[in-house]
């Protein structure tokens, strides 16, 4: 009963049993064993996709150079720059500067592909691989940073997290793979953190989260719908000049970054950089037609929201929880973030690919956490009549 | 066969809906709770699996035969005993849910409720199920008597996978479903315990809740992996619950809203309400 009574005043916030350094150690202890025990575990576990060649062979591919072939071309368009400067980085800091393997014929089976060792050898594939744990683990750390902000309790806080390491999108499907969604993840949940900081905090705090957007747009183009959001939400809770400045700050600058960190665009003025564009979509629409016209891709829209989102069954309790907290005031940004991310992710993807789900879960999980731990610490108070010492859930920094 | 497997289906739907309206007090607040199985169920799936659909109706006629017994009171708690018996009639395998229906309602209502009627209430869904096992469905010879503890336990134990993924109209998503697993909804059933912890003094809590325990139990207990993507009784045992406590958490949020949807409170409320 002792450890009971102990565990309970810990919850609650009205226990302190060890000092603030050891309460940090700790909860980086059980952040980082949580790590090892699943995405570690998954990058090692994980097996062979057949996309990882063509990620190996786009980092390798000189970025700052002019597309000498259609495949660099596709390369540079395909997806934003910041993955493969991050990838490249790394695979030149171990010496690999080149990969002697065969590129993968999507026409033909994976199998085939693999016999004839269209996969990246182990040692790449393993240090490309840890890079995602490293950014998964940074997610996990801002999304751990952003419910203690909200929540103001580490025990719940960490609970709050448990979802998203467990999550099956984010283990399984981004956490294996070679491409942008860890990335993505990394830089939604630091664009979600920096959107709680810079909020009511004026032009350079709104400048410091534009930089982080456009960090954020630059690894994967559906980072965009958290910038949208955000400038949406800028120019509503903004007075006078700010209302239009503050969101345009959200939309230029990181459009610059996106930008200055994407060569393919330099050295041509407007003109190169609409042609560029017009590429990219035609190219997007012709993947997006080819992939369609398989049996393996015929998906209704709600067959999508069911593979890449399985909360949507739980609609409507969800909503209850989460509404019971519109009049804090980190809920409309954390609100609004998630929801972008959902709904939008959801209208865009057409095949439930886990890593195309992955943001849709981890962003529905940290706004449910939010609101979810604060019903049920607020619930277990009136309950039991426990007094929270002023730090427990609701006693956050909003 | 398929034409029946979607009639009883969509019978067993109707009747979970009716439930959610009674919860809900409210037609319209009922639809929106049952919104999501009617979505997931395979309307249009070429494949007989009458047993899978007569499984769901069943355990729906249960809930709404506790449902009326509890909202109308004493006297209507006779009629609910035979809808409870016509079920086992149809299906002596589910003898579990109404029995431990009959109990957890006899335990709740120790003080008005005598004990025998329990107790007779209980003997009598025994005695039809034993009949029906035995007279009714030819199938099942008297020699096979020791295995019906068995056939109690799995007949208790929903699985909607047989439904789902049999067949080669199988889509593809019915198969990746099996991704997520049984558990997908595990971050969720803190807070919405704390949902239905609050509206723990509802008339409708205790029958709703308890049915959706028994079912939720004896499910993830009893099949070997079940699916929650796939397994429609295993999603009404969650969805109607939280579906009902979520509703009364936000009739408090937006009263205003709420006004125009919902009646006043009947007398079974108030009485519970105590």
């Amino acid at each position: 009963m002792q450890l009971v009574r102990l565990l309970e005043r810990i919850l609650t916030g009205a226990a302190r049993p060890f000092s603030p350094l050891s309460r940090s150690v700790l909860v980086v202890a059980i952040l980082t064993f949580l790590a090892g025990a699943t995405f570690f575990k998954s990058a090692i576990a994980a097996p062979v996709n057949i996309d990882e060649m063509s990620w190996v062979d786009r980092s390798l591919k000189p970025l700052w150079g002019p597309p000498y072939d259609d495949l660099d071309f596709f390369y540079a368009v395909h997806h934003p720059s910041l993955s493969r400067i991050v990838y490249r980085t790394v695979l030149h800091a171990q010496g690999v500067y080149e990969v002697e393997r065969p590129l993968v014929d999507y026409h033909k089976a994976p199998q085939w592909n693999f016999d004839r060792g269209a996969f990246p050898p182990y040692g790449v594939e393993t240090a490309l691989r840890y890079v995602n744990v490293a950014f998964l683990c940074g997610m996990a750390a801002f999304v751990y940073l952003g419910l203690r902000r909200i929540l103001g309790n580490r025990a719940l806080a960490l609970a709050g997290c448990l979802p998203i390491f467990f999550n099956v999108p984010i283990n399984n499907g981004a956490c294996g793979y070679l491409g942008t969604d860890s990335m993505l993840l990394f830089w939604l949940a630091a664009f979600w953190y920096a959107w709680l900081l810079a909020r009511g905090r004026g032009f350079f705090a709104t400048l410091g989260l534009a930089v982080v957007g456009g960090l954020l747009v630059s690894t994967k183009v559906n980072g965009a719908f958290a910038l949208v959001a955000a400038a949406a939400y800028f120019a509503a809770s903004s007075r006078g000049y700010k209302r239009v400045v503050l969101p345009a700050t959200l939309l230029v600058v990181p459009a610059a970054i996106f930008y200055a960190l994407d060569p393919i665009y330099h050295g041509g003025g407007a003109g190169r950089v609409i042609g560029v564009m017009h590429e990219t979509v035609r190219i997007m629409l012709a993947l997006k037609a080819q992939t369609l016209s398989r049996e393996w891709a015929q998906y209704a829209r709600l067959d999508l929201l069911k593979e890449s989102f399985p909360y949507w069954f739980f609609w409507l309790p969800a909503l209850a929880v989460i509404v019971s907290a519109r009049r804090e005031k980190w809920f409309w940004p954390t609100a609004a973030w998630a929801g972008a991310n959902v709904v939008l992710n959801w209208v865009l993807i057409y095949v439930p690919f886990l890593r195309y789900a992955a943001p849709m879960s981890m962003s529905f999980l940290v706004l449910f956490g939010a609101t979810g731990l604060r019903l049920v610490a607020d619930t277990y108070r009136e309950a039991t009549g426990a007094d929270a010492g002023g730090s427990g859930a609701g006693g956050g920094r909003p | 066969m398929t034409t029946a497997t979607v009639v009883i289906a969509a019978l067993a739907v109707v009747v979970f809906w009716k439930s959610a309206a009674v919860a809900t007090r409210n037609r319209v607040l009922g639809a929106f709770v049952v919104l999501p199985l009617v979505a997931n169920i395979p309307w249009v799936k070429q494949w007989p699996a009458i047993t899978d659909a007569l499984t769901l109706l069943v355990s729906a006629a249960v809930l709404w035969a506790w449902l009326y017994a509890r909202q109308e009171g004493i006297r209507k708690r006779r009629r609910a005993y035979f809808l409870a018996a016509a079920c086992v009639l149809v299906m002596p395998e589910a003898l579990l849910l109404p029995l431990a229906a009959v109990a957890i309602e006899g335990w709740r209502q120790k003080r008005t409720l005598p004990l025998t009627t329990t107790v007779r209430a209980c003997a009598l869904l025994a005695a039809v199920a034993a009949l029906s096992y035995l007279v009714i469905h030819p199938l099942a010879p008297p020699a096979a008597l020791a295995g019906f503890w068995e056939k109690l336990k799995y007949g208790a134990a929903w699985d909607g996978r047989f439904w789902i993924f049999s067949g080669t109209d199988s889509l593809d998503v019915y198969r990746l479903s099996s991704t997520y697993g049984a558990y997908v909804w595990w971050p969720l059933l803190p807070a919405f315990l704390a949902l239905g912890w609050r509206s723990r003094r509802e008339s409708w809590f205790t029958p709703l809740w308890s049915w959706g325990a028994i079912v939720s139990v004896l499910t993830l207990g009893l099949v070997a992996e079940p699916v929650f993507p796939s397994c429609p009784p295993l999603q009404a045992a969650m969805l109607l619950p939280f579906g009902a406590a979520a509703v009364a958490r936000l009739e408090t949020e937006f009263p205003a809203f709420f006004r125009h949807f919902t009646r006043s409170r009947g007398a079974g409320d108030a009485s519970e309400a105590q």
